[in-house]
């Protein structure tokens, strides 16, 4: 057992005090549990590590509730967010098959362009899902298929920005609209999704 | 009890341990042992699934003068026929392990 006042020992349990006073009003019985049970941790690093999680997991819970039902007022509010951000690369993405297909553009460049463009297309769906599914949640695929989308668009965007010396006056058209847009837009989808996978508070429970 | 989606693997595993005793109360950290989740992962799940009705909580007096009381848990009845089936479920399926790692 080591020190009650070693100046680990001290540290965590001031973060103990902080994750547990950061608890959601309705979750007080369990900031007392979290509280409690690091009183009981015998050695001074698991506590730190332990006191750590718990204000991790306190933050979330206290987060939560902001994302978990979207209102009427905030679902026309995501509604135009996501046509700012998903519109112009699923424009792209239309355009680029177009090519494709009237033989403008070689085949290999046009289907890697066009992956590098499907983020746009398959983000609008799953905003689509999200707007009118008020409580449901995008599946996990999905979360991770966009993600590596969103990813591969941002690097491959990037990389063609920097290749052809893009004026940065031109940056907000060809990075800010195809790349960061579109990014954002789906890490918010996600979040939205994750938040709504966690539990609601109840009313204080008795325990 | 009807559900939308299948556990995730950190559940399963805290599933696992839970049903090694299932008439045991167990507090927090030795769940966390036992199940190799960190706390911040531990307690979102022992909320939800008290939330659900499939865990039951209580207060223990530390046996330890000076330390204060410890929240326990264990599976309600519910609780156990769900995890069993959650477990089995999962034991069919390939790409869903028990360890405790988070998916």
């Amino acid at each position: 057992m080591s020190s009650p006042r070693s100046p680990s020992r001290r540290m965590a349990r001031l973060i103990a005090r902080h994750a547990a006073r950061s608890m959601p009003p309705q979750r007080v019985d369990w900031a007392l549990a979290i509280q409690h049970e690091f009183e009981h941790l015998p050695h001074d690093a698991p506590a730190l590590r332990w006191a750590f999680g718990c204000l991790l997991a306190s933050y979330t819970l206290r987060m939560l509730p902001m994302h978990r039902k979207l209102s009427a007022s905030s679902r026309w509010v995501l509604t135009l967010e996501m046509l700012v951000c998903l519109v112009p690369l699923t424009w792209l993405f239309g355009a680029v098959v177009i090519a494709v297909v009237r033989g403008m553009v070689p085949s290999a460049a046009g289907v890697l362009f066009a992956s590098a463009a499907l983020a746009g297309p398959v983000g609008l769906l799953a905003a689509v899902r999200t707007i009118t599914l008020n409580q449901g949640t995008l599946g996990r695929i999905t979360m991770v298929v966009l993600g590596v989308l969103a990813a591969w668009t941002f690097a491959a965007m990037t990389w063609q920005c920097l290749r052809n010396h893009t004026p940065i006056a031109d940056w907000w058209r060809d990075f800010v609209l195809i790349a960061l847009l579109p990014c954002l837009a789906i890490a918010h989808l996600s979040w939205i999704a994750f938040s709504r996978e966690m539990p609601a508070p109840r009313s204080p429970a008795a325990t | 009890m009807a559900r939308d989606r299948r556990s995730s693997a950190p559940t399963l595993a805290l599933f696992a341990a839970l049903l090694e005793r299932p008439r045991a109360w167990q507090y927090g950290y030795e769940l966390s042992q036992l199940t190799q989740l960190k706390s911040g992962t531990l307690y979102p799940i022992l909320i939800r699934l008290t939330d659900r009705g499939l865990l039951e909580s209580r207060w223990q007096p530390s046996a330890e003068p000076g330390r204060p009381p410890r929240h326990m848990y264990k599976l309600t009845a519910a609780g156990a026929v769900f995890a069993r089936d959650e477990i089995h479920s999962a034991a069919g399926s390939p790409h869903r392990p028990l360890s405790g790692a988070p998916a």
